[in-house]
């Protein structure tokens, strides 16, 4: 056994952790623009990349993947190389992990402005972009394993148990929910339509929150946390069993984002169930932590890291309660749609994640640069203003959401609704969305001081790229005994087998039936495919992020079937649906059935300026449409790819496309010219807002039987 | 099935401000406390969660008290699925959600009262340390519920790990928590029996029905008391009628389901101008009337028959009427064909 003497990498580390404020920071600014636009929409600029519907995704994506991604990946090298006494794997594939995801936000904050989407939420980045995430996380994933593999520390920690499931899960779901056939290289369809891209986009979309901002997170939070106390973690049995079951039952509660839409009864019921189920398996990683604390708290009120890490773990523990609470349909059916929601993800968001990123700079940066942190009093400033700006954060939208969700379901004793109009659902909240920016700003504030803050420990520190330490080669000989989770412990690759198994369970019971078993998507007869120009209409609309503020799901409530004057959305009607837009958040009115229901000069004054058909409204004007043509050399394509993807156009129907989608433009534009013939507005039959139109017109007409002009003579045969 | 409940009450956009406001004046009388609390009260709750030396023995009975509690705070999903079985009334539904309500806001106020100790430790000024050997109620319990080793005893449970410097003890799972994660896939399981195996309570479509079954028989029973108090009413039978209770309503129905198309002043918008001479499909209060009843569904205008009672369609075509000549500012151009009125 021979004491061997090696470094830890600390430069990655720097790096990583650099990159986490920066993004950080970008994030978080373009987090309050966006809060700001929604009660002063001339924070749109009235330019297309600065809109709501555009610049939605960047934040998203910019605190999902740059900031947290960042300080996960900051923190894992940092924990890794110390849990497992060995440097990396490899150097180089440290630093092409580093650069390369660096160059995939880089990428996405370009991409995403232009309007290249593919609409999916925190998928929304295009296919050239997917595969370089695939290839990164690949990199990623050897160099762990391979850390893993030559470790001088015969046993895995709890925190690489985490490490192992993120890394396998996160490739599983991006890869399944990045299933797509490419038009061209900025534009992409995905292979699901309707409730099966439904299904699957939530399976993702949940277990991201799952697999990327929890168990990473849980992890860290089991090596700072300890290390930050100097406590032994409480229980090592708890650590076993909350782990596997929260692997193992967070995948299976996706559909809780899909109660009371289109999604098949069974599959709904199941995702509320095991929400419920999840409670516990949640707050073992909770307890875990706080019950660590103890014989340490005296320290909580000096250790700006402990104080930020109590309340990460805190935030964590009340939004898996709430998480499940909403999933419980009868309170899912008052909170979905609202801004309940977005006070929910924020207390897991600013609470869980921030804080705990935070906690974990203060610790690692004076740590790396060998020094004390620069002021404890900014530090302790810091924690303040940034819990006190969670709390203005998310108590309005709490507030904001019940009483939108109330108003929007009350009638009259006529048997009315009380507010048919529902832009007086939205001017009524507008206070709330205005505390809510003042909650916000006050966290980027804190998040600003820190930045100085750090800056000022590294300066007076002495930076160690190359960390030196110590530890005894692992013995080339079997190791027997131990309980059989220990025994597990030393037998990585077992190890991921099993992780692997335990999170497709799931996710292949809820997916495979609702993809094979043709009663779950029972089909319409009268709904027919789009036409040319109402496909270009949609990919403007998804370009737009329309999808971001309108839901097109109409669930089974009265008030909704009255507010939207139709049937509730069916399963049925979306099959040609690829992607699906059903939306998450109604800041806007749900739009299934707003074909037909307006004139076509409504839309086009509506788009060119809200307000001269809807006084008061917070939607930004979109002038662009009325001066961007359509691209016609990509209709071809598209319809191709749709056949391919088993939308009944006939063969040959490529090329008669153009002649149609010119055909049904010239009808609009006419009709427009009739309708507004007061005004002697010019139409241009090619500009990208007659497509649109022509989509927001067909949008859930084809169950009331009307049929559809152009498609009619040249598709009926297709089925 | 809130919703049900939550619809039927007046006014109810005030009940989240009055919580609201309970939820602050909660904050601030704690916060008040916190300010003014005596300071031995302060030592005592210094190191909480508190180590203790009760022995390890007595933390199970304590613990099976606290399994039963949170089994009774579960219960309304039981109950949800019982109620399911036997009858959907709505009095049976308005108990259960009323519990799952209060159960929540003690959730929310167990989460609140823990914040806010969090918190207090984090705002108080590092003192002197005083040794507290006397422990609070709030310690002692949660030493039980946890059923965890006292710290003084810590050594005989760790274990040999050793990651980096951090150990690990083998203290036991918390019996509530246990307990909690039981009841949980318990209630998932009868979730799932309930209404997928046994299909014994109704799937949100179901619900719909219902909810639109009731909405429908409240109607027909408006409609049967109106037409007993004021006779039928159709379009041959109705009548202009400019009394001031009429229009009164009259204009109610027409801000709240008309302006969004003909203006707030009839001026016309989507819709036609409602305040000049011209009609397109008649201008007597028969038009009017048979307009706002059956509709010109290729023309957007919709049927109103379904919504409106008759009465209230009588009503509104009189407001209507009593608009005509107004002249607002900016009206639309008039469409349709000169309408002057008869001998009538």
């Amino acid at each position: 056994m021979a004491l061997e003497q090696f470094s830890y990498d600390n430069k990655i580390v720097k790096y990583f952790s650099v990159a986490t404020v920066i993004f950080g920071l970008v994030g978080m600014l373009v987090g309050l623009t966006l809060a700001i636009q929604l009660f002063y929409p001339l924070f749109n600029f009235d330019l297309p990349y600065t809109t709501f519907g555009r610049i939605r995704p960047l934040h998203t994506n910019a605190i999902i993947f740059a900031f947290v991604g960042n300080a996960m990946f900051a923190g894992v090298y940092y924990s890794m190389q110390r849990l497992l006494k060995t440097r990396m794997f490899s150097d180089l594939l440290s630093w092409i992990h580093f650069w390369g995801w660096q160059l995939i936000i880089v990428a996405a904050a370009i991409t995403l402005p232009l309007g290249y989407t593919t609409s999916k939420e925190y998928a929304e980045l295009e296919w050239p972009i997917d595969l370089a995430i695939t290839l990164i996380w690949v990199v990623f994933g050897i160099n762990m394993i391979g850390t893993i593999l030559k470790r001088r520390e015969r046993h895995m920690y709890v925190a690489i148990w985490f490490y192992i499931a993120t890394f396998v899960t996160v490739a599983v779901l991006h890869v399944v929910n990045s299933f797509e056939i490419p038009v061209n290289i900025l534009k992409s369809y995905s292979m699901f339509a309707g409730v099966q891209d439904a299904l699957v986009q939530w399976w993702y979309g949940h277990n991201a929150v799952a697999f990327f901002l929890t168990t990473p997170f849980l992890g860290l939070m089991y090596y700072y946390m300890p290390k930050a106390a100097n406590r032994p973690v409480y229980s090592y049995k708890l650590s076993i069993i909350h782990f596997w079951s929260l692997i193992f039952i967070y995948i299976w509660a996706g559909p809780h984002h899909l109660l009371y839409t289109a999604l098949p009864d069974w599959a709904q019921s199941l995702g509320m169930a095991f929400s419920i189920m999840l409670i516990a398996p949640s707050w073992g990683g909770m307890l875990n932590g706080l019950l660590t604390l103890r014989g340490a708290w005296d320290r909580v009120r000096e250790d700006p890291v402990l104080k930020f890490m109590v309340v990460a773990v805190t935030a964590y523990g009340m939004s898996t309660l709430e998480g499940p609470l909403l999933s419980i349909k009868s309170i899912n059916a008052i909170a979905h749609f609202t801004d309940w929601i977005i006070a929910h993800v924020h207390v897991g968001g600013l609470g869980w994640n921030g804080f705990l990123t935070f906690g974990m700079l203060y610790w690692m940066i004076p740590k790396m640069w060998n020094t004390k942190i620069y002021s404890l009093k900014l530090a302790n400033f810091h924690f303040w203003i940034g819990t006190l700006g969670i709390i203005f954060y998310a108590l309005p939208l709490y507030w904001a959401g019940v009483t939108q969700s109330l108003m929007w379901k009350e009638f009259t004793a006529d048997g009315f609704l009380q507010y048919p109009n529902f832009l007086e659902t939205v001017t009524q909240i507008i206070p709330m969305y205005m505390t809510r920016a003042i909650g916000g700003g006050m966290y980027l504030i804190g998040a600003l001081v820190m930045t100085y803050n750090l800056i000022m420990t590294a300066r007076r520190g002495q930076f160690m790229a190359n960390e030196p330490a110590e530890a005894y080669a692992l013995e080339n000989k079997p190791v027997t005994g131990g309980s059989w989770h220990h025994v597990l412990e030393r037998k990585p690759v077992l190890f991921t087998v099993l992780t692997l198994v335990a999170i497709l369970i799931g996710g292949v019971i809820e997916m495979v039936p609702t993809f094979l078993i043709k009663s779950n998507v029972p089909t319409i007869a009268s709904v027919q495919p789009y036409t040319p120009l109402e496909l270009e209409g949609r990919d403007i609309y998804i370009r737009e992020g329309c999808v971001g503020c309108h839901t097109q799901m109409v669930r089974p409530f009265r008030n909704e079937t009255e507010r939207y004057q139709g049937e509730y959305s069916k399963a049925g009607e979306f099959v040609y649906d690829h992607p699906f837009l059903w939306g998450s958040k109604r800041t806007g009115p749900d739009l299934h059935r707003v074909g037909n229901k307006y004139p076509h000069s409504w839309h086009y004054y509506h788009m060119y300026d809200p307000n001269l058909t809807s006084a008061g409204s917070i939607m930004p004007p979109y002038p662009w449409l009325f001066q961007n043509t359509i691209d016609e050399s990509q209709i071809a394509a598209k319809i191709r790819v749709m056949r391919q993807l088993g939308v009944p156009y006939e063969q040959g129907y490529e090329d008669e496309a153009l002649d149609d989608l010119r055909a049904q433009a010239q009808e609009i534009a006419n009709t427009l010219e009739q309708e507004m013939a007061q005004d002697e507005i010019k139409v241009v039959p090619e500009s990208e807002i007659v497509a649109l139109i022509a989509y927001l017109q067909r949008l859930g007409t084809d169950i009331k039987g009307t049929p559809t002009a152009a498609l009619n003579s040249t598709n009926q045969k297709g089925e | 099935m809130f919703k049900y409940y939550l619809e039927q009450i007046q006014n109810v956009s005030i009940w989240p401000i009055i919580s609201l406001t309970i939820f602050f004046g909660f904050f601030i009388l704690l916060l008040l406390w916190l300010i003014k609390v005596d300071k031995k009260y302060i030592n005592k709750m210094k190191n909480l969660p508190l180590d203790t030396d009760t022995p390890n023995s007595q933390g199970r009975s304590k613990a099976a008290k606290i399994g039963a509690v949170f089994l009774m705070l579960l219960v309304p999903q039981w109950g949800f699925a019982q109620a399911a079985e036997s009858s959907w009334d709505q009095e049976t539904v308005i108990l259960w959600v009323l519990i799952l309500v209060i159960i929540i806001a003690i959730l929310v106020l167990m989460v609140a009262i823990y914040t806010l100790n969090v918190l207090q430790l984090a705002l108080r000024k590092p003192e002197e340390s005083v040794s507290v050997k006397k422990q609070g109620w709030w310690q002692k319990f949660w030493e039980k519920i946890n059923d965890r080793v006292p710290q003084e005893k810590e050594r005989d449970i760790l274990l040999d790990h050793n990651y980096d410097g951090i150990r690990e003890l083998d203290n036991h799972l918390p019996p509530w928590w246990t307990a909690l994660f039981y009841i949980t896939i318990v209630i998932g399981v009868i979730y799932m029996f309930v209404y997928h195996v046994f299909e014994s309570a109704p799937l949100p479509g179901e619900l719909y029905e219902i909810e639109v079954a009731e909405a429908d028989a409240a109607r027909a029973e408006l409609l049967a008391l109106e037409s007993e108090a004021v006779g039928n009413i159709d379009e041959s039978t109705v009548e202009f009628d400019n009394s001031e209770a009429v229009l009164q309503n009259g204009q109610q129905i027409y801000d709240m389901q008309c302006a969004s198309c003909h203006r707030d002043d009839g001026g016309g918008g989507i819709g036609p101008n409602l305040t000049d001479a011209y009609w397109i499909h008649g201008g007597s209060m028969q038009d009017v009337f048979k307009i706002v009843k059956y509709g010109v569904p290729q023309k957007g205008m919709i049927s109103w028959e379904p919504l409106l009672s008759p009465v209230q369609m009588r009503d509104v075509s009189s407001y209507i009427l009593s608009l005509v000549g107004t002249d607002p500012p900016n009206g639309k151009t008039p469409q349709g064909e000169l309408y002057q009125a008869d001998a009538e």
